[in-house]
């Protein structure tokens, strides 16, 4: 028969039940607070989806939603750009992470045998969290402008280069919890 | 004012289009064919796929002609040998990823990847690599599945979602090379516009889960019909195999529809034919229904009728139809109860509460909706009501339009409107009273009861608007003020938004109780208050209180269906000929699609059928017949042309180019 008619415009604000936020209230009134900010209300997603990162450590799908909401734009939408930029995470992630550049400058100076190196000395697989939570090891991010360094990595926010196979060994042990 | 044209030349033909004209739209004029799978003309181009591309002189390089707009002297090539072997890498990569499994994709025969792949493809491929693997049959929705592996990435669906309906809700995720189109997690492709991305689809990426192998395109028969689900009266295609109704598809009509369709008339419509449907006149017999004759039927409800009326008079029967019913059933019902039983207890349920006045009928056309400067809407939620209005109000709020929502609720429209105007309980009369006021006496608006709104820049900019157009939920013209107010706005475009699917026809042909008496209305005959002892109920499904004698003509086995004591299988619209009137006023032609199941009948056929048993046969023979009767007997429609009622676009397949010829 008739499809059910979809709510087209879920309006979630104002109303539901506070316990089911996965956002703490601080950073709800953050998000709302960034909605005067640009001309179009879609643009303070990105620093919403970042408030959120912030808080949580990465960006569930209930938080795209509450983004979403409290926004009032499109969940899709917000999900669509939470999956598209690479530093939002939509699964949980370890405290360290670690991203080896495989483009081209790094790619012809080994960072295929730097990976693999990775993948023995951690014992996971790219794209993977080490059991006890601590270090997620992802391939292969985009170009990280150190072409002059390669084969670079990095940490967090830290950048690691002219990496050998020694180097990466010894740099996992300094990672492992209790040596940072 | 003479639009500004610029001259160049296509593959050696020299055309003139207007400033800003894209390539491929110039070569359209120029009659050159230039493939595309990306570009849309209703959608804003992104240049995503690359099959356009052609060579402009003197650069070397290939440009996209879907982008590029045209500058005078441009000598462009289609033809070349650059072109041909850009165009030929440009499908030699997307087919190295796309299955080649054509004969089992739903998509096949009228797909334009396959149509342009065998017109402009190479016929081979370099690429020996085993193919990408993602996603199969993922399921968008109940009404839509996705197959991410045919996907090309060229973003037409997603920007319908974005730019025409306006609510993102089929999205890109990831990037580059990991595009591919989804939703949020946990959620569903949640658009009652979402049918229209499967046309969009130039491969069989977006299929419809309730036609997907039920046939092969080429083994459909096209009809051009229109949509009987609302009063918007979109036209559409019906696909029929075996005279079976598969699918409902679109057929632009840029007056009425835009070439777009809401999921309750693409996908409702179907369904409607195959479920719950009565397929044989029925008696009662104690306590069922049973089948029975045409002939047996109609004999004892004439019998019946006829009983009733020696005993009681004519004004003990009445007649009940619904406003769903095309215009031809609608005037021989009226023909039946007037002539034939002789009363004036006639009604059309449901309906708005007062019957029309003639100065506020609606004025103007859907299409002023693209031009007007101020669109006032009161009390309507377009979306709910007649859902492809919806997308054009948001085009309009888009295009810089002022529109301006009087509401008592959020609406659809909500976020696209220039100033929404919220209304306490019945405050939608309150405003239209004070806006009328301030406008016919140039006072202060005086607003009776306290509502914490400042009309006057409403009222300044209605009076500096020179083109406007006003949309009214016709339940509040009961209150005769507010009639009084809205006849005097309506020196503006539009009128009351009568919703349902011909609740304008009705109107028109005047199914309406003798002499607008209310004590007859179709509430008053349903209760048995009216004093009715045999109610003959036409379409629809009113509920029926009380009646001695209960016949109705049904489509589906409704609760009145089932109340009856005699039923009559009717067509649903789609099964159909006849002519709907949609609230705008414009007479469209109903054409038969799927064969009549079972002893079903026009709903036409079958009221002159009981005229006939009554023993006063209406000397007709086809719809058309009756359609020149209702030219003869309606001022209004005296003058509708065989073009109005066509529509402009003839029936067709899916996803072939959504166009008109300008």
């Amino acid at each position: 028969m008739i499809p059910n008619p979809p709510t087209p415009f879920p309006t979630r604000e104002g109303g539901g039940n506070t316990e089911a936020y996965v956002l703490s209230d601080t950073t709800r009134a953050a998000i709302v607070a960034l909605k005067g900010k640009y001309p179009k209300v879609q643009s303070a997603i990105l620093d919403a989806l970042r408030l959120a990162q912030d808080e949580i450590g990465y960006v569930p799908a209930e938080a795209s939603a509450e983004v979403a909401a409290l926004l009032g734009v499109s969940p899709h939408h917000v999900h669509s750009l939470a999956t598209f930029y690479t530093m939002f995470f939509t699964q949980p992630v370890g405290t360290a992470i670690v991203e080896v550049c495989d483009n081209l400058s790094c790619a012809l100076w080994g960072s295929r045998r730097i990976i693999a190196r990775l993948e023995e000395a951690l014992g996971i697989a790219v794209g993977e969290t080490t059991p006890d939570g601590s270090i997620t090891l992802l391939r292969t991010i985009e170009c990280l402008a150190a072409c002059g360094g390669a084969p670079a990595l990095r940490v967090n926010t830290t950048y690691y280069e002219k990496m050998t196979e020694e180097k990466v060994v010894a740099l996992v042990k300094e990672l492992r919890p209790g040596k940072r | 004012m003479a639009e500004e044209l610029v001259e160049l030349t296509i593959d050696g033909v020299p055309v003139a289009v207007p400033k800003g004209t894209l390539i491929v739209e110039a070569a359209k004029r120029a009659g050159v064919d230039i493939p595309v799978f990306c570009y849309h003309p209703k959608l804003t181009p992104v240049g995503a796929c690359r099959i356009c591309l052609v060579q402009i002189e003197p650069t070397p390089r290939l440009q996209a002609a879907c982008t590029t707009p045209v500058a005078p002297g441009m000598v462009i090539h289609t033809q070349n040998e650059l072109a041909r072997a850009g165009r030929e890498s440009v499908l030699e990569f997307m087919l190295a990823n796309h299955p080649l499994d054509c004969p089992i994709c739903d998509k096949g025969g009228e797909c334009p990847l396959q149509n342009i792949t065998f017109a402009w493809g190479l016929g081979t491929s370099r690429f020996r690599e085993e193919k990408r693997h993602l996603a199969k049959r993922y399921p968008l929705s109940e009404r839509i599945v996705l197959d991410r592996e045919r996907c090309i990435m060229c973003l037409r669906c997603t920007r319908f979602q974005e730019e025409i309906a306006g609510d993102s809700s089929l999205v890109v995720l990831e990037r580059a090379d990991h595009s591919e189109i989804g939703v949020a997690e946990g959620r569903e492709f949640d658009s009652i516009f979402s049918g229209n991305t499967i046309e969009l689809c130039p491969v069989g990426a977006l299929t419809s889960r309730q036609y997907r192998f039920q046939a092969r395109p080429w083994d459909l028969d096209l009809t051009a019909s229109v949509c009987g689900g609302c009063a918007m009266g979109c036209n559409v295609t019906l696909s029929v195999r075996d005279s079976e109704l598969l699918r409902v598809s679109s057929r632009d009509n840029p007056d009425v529809d835009n070439g777009w369709l809401c999921d309750y008339g693409r996908f409702g419509q179907v369904g409607a034919t195959r479920e719950n449907r009565v397929t044989t006149p029925m008696m009662r017999r104690g306590n069922a229904l049973v089948p029975v004759t045409w002939a047996e039927a109609l004999t004892e409800a004439a019998t019946r009728l006829t009983a009733i009326r020696t005993a009681y008079g004519a004004d003990a029967i009445g007649g009940i139809a619904s406003p769903t019913m095309p215009n031809e059933a609608l005037f021989l019902f009226n023909r039946l109860m007037r002539d034939v039983v002789g009363t004036g207890n006639l009604d059309h349920y449901p309906r708005p509460p007062a019957p029309a006045r003639d100065d506020l009928g609606f004025r103007g056309a859907i299409a002023d909706l693209d031009t007007v400067e101020m669109i006032l809407v009161v009390g309507v939620d377009a979306i709910a009501e007649v859902p492809v209005l919806h997308l054009r109000l948001r085009k309009a709020a888009e295009r810089g339009a002022n529109l301006v929502l009087v509401h008592a609720n959020p609406t659809g429209l909500t976020q696209e409107a220039t100033t929404w105007i919220q209304p306490a309980m019945r405050g939608e009369a309150t405003i239209l009273r004070a806006l009328a006021a301030a406008v016919q006496g140039g006072k202060r608006p005086a607003i009776e009861t306290v509502i914490p709104v400042d009309l006057a820049p409403v009222v300044a900019q209605w009076k500096a608007a020179e083109k406007r157009m006003l949309l009214v939920d016709p339940a509040l013209l009961a209150d005769p003020s507010v009639a009084d107010a809205v006849a005097a706005l309506l020196p503006a475009a539009g009128g009351p938004v009568v919703s349902t699917a011909n609740g304008r026809g009705a109107i028109d042909l005047g199914i309406f109780p003798a002499g607008g008496a209310d004590a007859t209305a179709a509430p008053y005959m349903l209760d048995g208050s009216a004093g009715v002892r045999g109610l003959i109920v036409l379409g629809g499904d009113p509920p029926v209180d009380h009646a001695e004698t209960l016949i109705v003509f049904a489509h589906h086995l409704t609760a009145a269906a089932r109340q009856a004591d005699i039923v009559l299988p009717i067509a649903v619209a789609t099964e159909e000929a006849g002519t709907l009137t949609n609230f705008a006023g414009r007479v469209q032609r109903l054409r038969r699609g799927p064969a009549l199941p079972g002893s079903v009948e026009p709903a036409w056929y079958a009221v002159k059928e009981l005229a006939g048993a009554l023993g006063q046969p209406i000397p007709v023979t086809a719809p058309e017949q009756v359609w020149e009767a209702i030219q003869q007997n309606v001022p209004a429609y005296a003058d509708v042309t065989d073009a109005e009622l066509d529509g402009v676009t003839p029936p067709r397949m899916q996803t072939i180019e959504q166009e008109v010829a300008d």
